[in-house]
C-alpha cells in the first residue's frame, strides 16, 4: 500500500502548473499511490474557513483515494478548533491537521499552538506541523508541544528540511512524533539513518504535490539503502496505522 | 535510452550532516542509474581547502579513465574565503583539464557582492570555462555583466519568476535541473527559451539521483529535448572533449 502523506491542491504562488485533483488521481495512479492526504493551499496561505470549504467540496469528488487535513492558523485558534471539530468528524474525509508556522508567521510552542494541540489530542488527528530550519519552524518546538500534550501525535512535515538532524532527534524523544520525508533536501541518507536511530516505523512518505512533482521525493526513498520491507513500510504502511486506513500492498 | 552525463556529483566526506558521500557510494549510484559520465568536485576542496581539494580531483577524473563504470570530469573550484585573485594557479589547472568550475557561496558564507569573486569572473572572462554556482539569475548576473563568460545556474524553482524575467537569448547563461522540480516548470524553461539551456544535474550521492532524473523524465519532453538535457548540451559545452 502506497499512501503520500502530505499533499496540497489549489493555487501556487509560483509559475507553475496548477494540477488538479484529477491530474493528481492520474499521477497517484501511475506511481501505484492509493491513497493521498491533502491541504488546500487556499487555506494554507490565506484564509482557513474558506479554503478547508473549498477541499472538503473536492473530497466528496474522491471518497477514499483523496483525504484531507483540516488547516489551521496559529493566530487563529480558536477559530482553528471551530474548524478542527467541523470537519473531523468522521463522515467527510478530514483525517488530521494541518499547520504551518512559516506561513502563520507564529511558532507552534505558543497558547496559540497549544489551544490546537490540545483539541487535536481530544479528537485523536494526528497533526501535520511544516518544519523546516529556522527558528520559526524548527521540530524542536513540536517536541516541545508534544511532551505537554499527552496523546497527541504528530508528523514533522519535510522532518526538519535540511536540518533533518534536528527532526530525527524530536523523534528519538517522543514516541508520538512521525517524520515525514518530502522537501528539497532530497537526501536518501536522512531515510537511512531515521531507519538507523529510530527504527522504520514512525517514517513517512510525503511529496509536495502538487506544489513538487510526486516523482522528485518518491525519488529519495527508492534510493535509500535499506530493507524493502522497511521501505513498504514508509510507502504506506505506516501512514496506513497512523491514521487508521485499511489495505496491505507491498512496494 | 538517453546516455546521461551528470554536471552535479561530489565525492569525500560530509562534515555537515552524516550522509556517505565517498567515491565509492558515488561510482554505486552512477553505475546503478547508469550514469556514465559526471563532473565531479572533492568535498575538500568545499570545506577544507580547495588546492587540496583539486589535487583530489584530478586523482579521481584521472584514476575513473582506467578502473570505473562512470568516468569523471574534473571540476575546480576557488573558497572565496581565502580566495586573492589566483590567475596563474587557475591557468595551471586548465592546462591541467580543468575547464569547469563550482563555486559554493552557501557552504561558505559569501553572496555575489564579494570582491574575490567579481575577481575570479575576471578571471574566467573570455576563456571558454564554465562556472556552475547556485543562486539567484538576476544577481549573478548582475555582478557577471560586461564580461563574455558561460555560467551554469542552480536555482530553485521557487525563484523561477526571477529567472524568466533574466535569462535573455545568447546571454551565456544555462540553468540546472537540480532544483526545477515543479510541476510545469522544466517545460515551460524549454518552450521560452530552449532545451539548450538546461542541463542535468543531480547533487549525487548526496541527493536523490533517481529523483533528479524522474523530474526530466516525466517533464513531457521531445525525445530530442530529454536528450539535450540529460547529457547532449554539456558535452556539447565542454566542446566534445575526451572525458
Amino acid at each position: 500500500m502506497r499512501i503520500d502523506a502530505h499533499a496540497h491542491l489549489g493555487k501556487w504562488y509560483f509559475p507553475i502548473d496548477e494540477l488538479s485533483s484529477e491530474k493528481m488521481r492520474e499521477s497517484m495512479n501511475l506511481l501505484g499511490v492509493d491513497v493521498t492526504i491533502v491541504s488546500h493551499s487556499l487555506a494554507l496561505t490565506y484564509d482557513i474557513c474558506e479554503g478547508n470549504q473549498v477541499l472538503a467540496t473536492i473530497l466528496e469528488k474522491h471518497p477514499g483515494s483523496i483525504l484531507g487535513y483540516v488547516t489551521v492558523n496559529l493566530n487563529y485558534p480558536e477559530e482553528s478548533v471551530v474548524e478542527m471539530r467541523k470537519y473531523l468528524n468522521g463522515t467527510r474525509g478530514f483525517v488530521g491537521v494541518k499547520v504551518h508556522p512559516l506561513l502563520n508567521d507564529r511558532r507552534f510552542d505558543t497558547r496559540e499552538g497549544r489551544i490546537i494541540a490540545e483539541a487535536a489530542a481530544e479528537l485523536d488527528a494526528p497533526v501535520l506541523i511544516h518544519t523546516f530550519g529556522s527558528d520559526i519552524e524548527s521540530p524542536r518546538h513540536a517536541a516541545a508541544v508534544a511532551r505537554k500534550v499527552p496523546e497527541l501525535r504528530i508528523i514533522l512535515g519535510h522532518m526538519g528540511g535540511f536540518s533533518w538532524s534536528d527532526g530525527i532527534q524530536a523523534a528519538e524523544e517522543c514516541d508520538r512524533i512521525w517524520m515525514e520525508i518530502c522537501s528539497t533536501a532530497n537526501e536518501p541518507a536522512k531515510i537511512e539513518e531515521s531507519v538507523r536511530i529510530i527504527g522504520p516505523e514512525r517514517l513517512l512518505m510525503g511529496t509536495d504535490s502538487t506544489l513538487f512533482l510526486p516523482e522528485y521525493n518518491w525519488g529519495q526513498l527508492w534510493d535509500a539503502d535499506i530493507d524493502p520491507r522497511h521501505k513498504d513500510m514508509i510507502a504506506g504502511l505506516n501512514a496506513a496505522g497512523l491514521f487508521g486506513l485499511e489495505k496491505n500492498k507491498g512496494m | 535510452m538517453n546516455e546521461i552525463f551528470d554536471l552535479d556529483t561530489i565525492a569525500g566526506f560530509y562534515p555537515r550532516k552524516k550522509a556517505d558521500i565517498s567515491l565509492k557510494k558515488l561510482n554505486k549510484v552512477l553505475k546503478s542509474h547508469i550514469v556514465r559520465r559526471s563532473c565531479l568536485v572533492s568535498a575538500r576542496g568545499v570545506f577544507y581547502d580547495s588546492r587540496d581539494g583539486n589535487e583530489e580531483t584530478l586523482v579521481w577524473a584521472e584514476a575513473s579513465r582506467v578502473d570505473c563504470f562512470s568516468q569523471f570530469t574534473p571540476v575546480g573550484t576557488v573558497d572565496m574565503r581565502n580566495f586573492e585573485g589566483e590567475d596563474v594557479y587557475i591557468q595551471s589547472l586548465r592546462v591541467r583539464g580543468v575547464r569547469i568550475w563550482r563555486l559554493f557561496p552557501d557552504e561558505q558564507g559569501w553572496d555575489c557582492t564579494h570582491p574575490g569573486f567579481i575577481s575570479f569572473l575576471d578571471c574566467l572572462d573570455g576563456s571558454g570555462d564554465i562556472l556552475y554556482m547556485p543562486g539567484k539569475l538576476s544577481s549573478i548576473k548582475s555582478a557577471a555583466s560586461g564580461r563574455d563568460l558561460r555560467i551554469i545556474v542552480d536555482t530553485h524553482f521557487y525563484n523561477l519568476t526571477d529567472t524568466l524575467f533574466s535569462i535573455e537569448p545568447g546571454d551565456g547563461f544555462f540553468l540546472s535541473t537540480r532544483r526545477l522540480h515543479g510541476p510545469g516548470v522544466i517545460k515551460k524553461i524549454c518552450e521560452k527559451f530552449g532545451s539548450e539551456r538546461m542541463l542535468f544535474a543531480s547533487g549525487s550521492p548526496l541527493m536523490s539521483l533517481s529523483g533528479a532524473l524522474a523530474i526530466v523524465r516525466n517533464a513531457d519532453l521531445s525525445v530530442e529535448e530529454e536528450a539535450n538535457i540529460l547529457g547532449g548540451n554539456l558535452s556539447q559545452m565542454l566542446g566534445g572533449r575526451a572525458l
